[in-house]
């Protein structure tokens, strides 16, 4: 941070990405219309992060996700707090820390923005995970809302026409439940509308993150993390094109201008898994501190990672399908093949695997990959063991000695 | 195990190792294969070296142990398929692990995998689906075995299995009646995991012809235990030396595997889908979570237990998930719960718990 009194380094602010304002101001306003949704009539709905949120947008629903607020909390340094509570509750520490955190917060009423907004009904899609099923079941029964579940079958090598079928028909299920809960029903027009501005979205984020496979890269994975709120929360809406224009544009002048994020970016590194959200700027001061920059990662890829499956003019049936085959609901050969791709993007120099305890559908593979991406491709990897929120899990002196053995392995 | 699978081999018959829970067996009975559930195989070869390779130590003991007893020389090489299917987030990306590990070994199995439907039946028809999951793992079967399906044969296995559940259901009431102790069922339970239908109804027959109802320890405090596997000895030993009588279970590789009946028929679809979406509840079934309550307050009702002894695997999240809302449901109706926890090496370690066991049985004597 630039001392007031010296007055701001200009390098310093020179690199600074712009466009954050705009999305603290975006990330403001959604959520106090959120909050204030029981003043305005709005119904608001607790949706999964990988759960297809554009039929919520086509039905003027605001959805609400419990993993970005426990992003929030992680980045605010209020896990540990939120998770004891949780923990107290009987929720023991080996569960997931998006789920205590958040469990915690709905109890006290803590937490950065001091809670979310009650839900009127609850979305779940396993696509991510199970986990989220049995948390939302708590959920359900603690604010007596009903639950719909959308069930996306694992692909070990294909994506069977069955498969698919199952999906879509539950698609159909899922805007019946929407009209339920809403007394009005569906506009196909404005449904194919939001699918629209999904696509645009999706696209535009997708530019933005291929930004990094510049060299120097002018945004690092750790803005990535920072600027994926929108891409989550608002997918499907103008306010999200906007905004992810806007990015695209600022990371193309940067470009132009030469600026990079990390000044004297050498090494040029891949981050696999969630952030350690209480510990990005530190870690990310580390790793520049070495001239590596982190130019893309698996996790922020992961939304835009399923354009090619997606038809604009097929939108709902063929999400069924883009939404099935997200990064962590496929196969480890099938991740494997995404790795290369972005390996190969990028340009990358090594892989930082974040060994999350709190993501086992995310994590439990990760030595697997590790070893191929080490034989086949011939990349130095580093595993670090931490957690996304709970701090406790994180221990900053074996880390900094990990990272600082592994980037002298890239500097030999 | 290992011993077993040898034996199951000399037979002559392809065996398919099933993990986790609740697999097909039926079908793969009917289609001339020895189907073995993949339980309990700590001891198997102590260590976990080969899994620790490819799982994190956050990954519970069941699957750290079934990944160890598969990759290892010894022991998965007898195995001439591997059957799994979707029941937690542990064993997501584990028939890529294991095939992955087996490769390396210079080895391979083939893999057969069906996706359940995890929507509660109510909001979502996944009849359809399942049909077409259970269809596609006969072809399967049959084109990697030689065999055909038959209908007959079917119906045959099914019968077989409704016998086996049928007398692991007597030997329960026998053991809440007293005529046997939970370690002698659980021992028996032991004894004939691995090994065919037909030996297993061979164990258990003589032991319900043996016991006589007598009532034993009526006195005591009954309670049901609760978890992933049967306790270890030590800890079943350190419940019964502290006044507790074990009466019932709502153990997944006991009660939940064996309680249902699902309806004789000869289309493995309709079958199936019976079994799968009215199964007795289990964290791992997800739609099946609302109905755990009202199931552990009927058993306990069946049983006259007091309490509720539950058997936490360390990092089964699907469990620990419920306990809290269990605690609170039970309470509420009066039986008092106990959580304990097991970990990957905690089998020897497990009469530690004494104190606890004691404080609880204390706490129902006198409730």
């Amino acid at each position: 941070m630039s001392d007031p009194g010296q007055g701001a380094d200009p390098e310093k602010e020179r690199r600074k990405i712009k466009s954050v304002q705009k999305m603290k101001e975006i990330m403001t306003n959604y959520y106090i219309e959120a909050k204030g949704a029981a003043d305005t009539g709005k119904k608001v709905a607790w949706i999964t992060s990988g759960g297809p949120v554009e039929p919520l947008i086509a039905m003027d629903v605001i959805p609400v996700y419990p993993e970005n607020h426990g992003a929030m909390i992680g980045a605010s340094k209020m896990g540990v707090e939120l998770c004891e509570k949780a923990e107290e509750m009987g929720y023991p520490r080996e569960l997931c820390s998006y789920a205590r955190s958040d469990i915690g917060c709905s109890i006290t009423g803590g937490g950065p923005i001091g809670g979310l907004p009650e839900p009127d009904f609850l979305i779940c899609c396993n696509n991510i995970c199970g986990t989220v099923m049995k948390w939302y079941e708590v959920a359900s029964r603690y604010y007596d809302v009903p639950l719909f579940i959308l069930d996306t079958p694992f692909t070990h090598r294909e994506f069977p026409p069955a498969a698919k079928q199952y999906v879509i028909d539950q698609i159909y299920e899922y805007i019946e439940f929407l009209e339920r809960q809403c007394g009005r029903k569906m506009d196909y027009d404005r449904m194919q509308e939001v699918g629209r501005l999904s696509v645009e979205g999706l696209r535009l984020w997708q530019a933005v993150l291929d930004s990094g496979a510049h060299k120097p890269a002018p945004m690092t994975a750790f803005d990535a993390f920072f600027h994926l709120a929108l891409i989550v929360t608002l997918r499907g809406t103008q306010e999200a094109v906007d905004y992810y224009r806007q990015l695209r544009d600022e990371m193309q002048e940067r470009i132009e201008q030469g600026i990079g994020m990390v000044p004297n970016e050498k090494y040029r590194l891949l981050w696999d898994n969630l952030p350690v959200w209480y510990r990005t700027k530190w870690l990310s001061e580390k790793f520049a501190a070495h001239d590596a920059c982190l130019v893309g990662d698996t996790y922020t890829s992961a939304w835009s990672g399923v354009l090619p499956y997606i038809d604009e003019n097929n939108f709902l049936e063929s999400m069924s399908v883009a939404y099935s085959q997200v990064y962590i609901n496929v196969s480890l050969d099938i991740m494997i093949d995404t790795l290369r791709r972005m390996i190969d993007k990028y340009d990358v120099d090594g892989l930082v695997m974040h060994s999350n305890r709190s993501c086992k559908p995310y994590s439990l593979g990760q030595y697997d990959l590790q070893r191929m991406v080490m034989e086949e491709l011939k990349i130095p990897t580093l595993v670090l063991e931490a957690d996304m929120v709970d701090e406790r899990s994180f221990s900053e002196s074996q880390i900094e000695t990990r990272i600082d053995a592994f980037m002298e392995i890239l500097k030999s | 195990m290992i011993e077993k699978i040898k034996a199951l081999k000399g037979q002559g018959k392809p065996v398919i190792g099933c993990f986790p829970l609740y697999p097909p067996l039926e079908l793969f009975h009917s289609l001339g294969l020895n189907p073995v559930v993949l339980w309990r195989l700590k001891g198997e070869g102590g260590q976990t070296g080969e899994s620790d390779r490819h799982l994190q130590n956050y990954t519970c003991s069941v699957a750290r142990h079934m990944t160890e007893f598969l990759l290892s020389e010894e022991s998965g090489a007898f195995l001439d398929g591997i059957f799994m299917y979707n029941a937690c987030d542990t064993l997501r990306n584990m028939p890529e692990i294991i095939e992955g590990g087996l490769e390396t070994a210079g080895r391979s199995v083939p893999f057969f995998n069906i996706h359940i439907p995890m929507v509660p039946p109510a909001q979502t028809d996944g009849d359809e689906y399942l049909k077409n999951e259970v269809n596609r793992l006969i072809e399967e079967l049959e084109a990697c075995f030689d065999r055909k399906f038959d209908s007959v044969a079917f119906q045959n296995s099914v019968a077989q299995f409704k016998r086996l559940r049928m007398l692991y259901l007597q030997a329960e009431a026998a053991v809440a009646n007293g005529g046997i102790g939970f370690r002698e069922f659980a021992g028996v339970f032991r004894k004939a995991a691995g090994m065919p239908v037909e030996q297993q109804q061979g164990i258990l027959e003589p032991l319900l012809s043996q016991y006589a109802e007598n009532s034993k320890n009526q006195d005591k405090a009954g309670i049901i235990l609760s978890g992933i596997l049967p306790p270890p000895d030590a800890m079943v030993e350190a419940m019964e030396s502290s006044g507790l009588r074990i009466v019932g279970n709502d153990i997944a590789a006991l009660h939940r595997s064996y309680a249902d009946m699902p309806q004789p028929g000869a289309e493995p679809a309709a079958y199936y889908r019976d079994f799968y979406f009215n199964h007795y509840p289990c964290p791992t079934l997800l739609y099946s979570g609302d109905r755990r309550v009202q199931a552990l307050l009927e058993r306990c009702q069946q049983t006259g237990a007091k309490g509720v002894v539950f058997i936490g695997e360390k990092f089964c999240e699907y469990e620990y998930f419920e306990f809290p809302y269990l605690e609170k449901k039970l309470g509420g109706q009066g039986v008092q719960t106990l959580l304990l926890e097991l970990a990957v090496d905690d089998e020897d370690h497990s009469a530690a718990h004494g104190a606890r066991i004691e404080a609880f049985a204390e706490m129902l004597s006198t409730s």
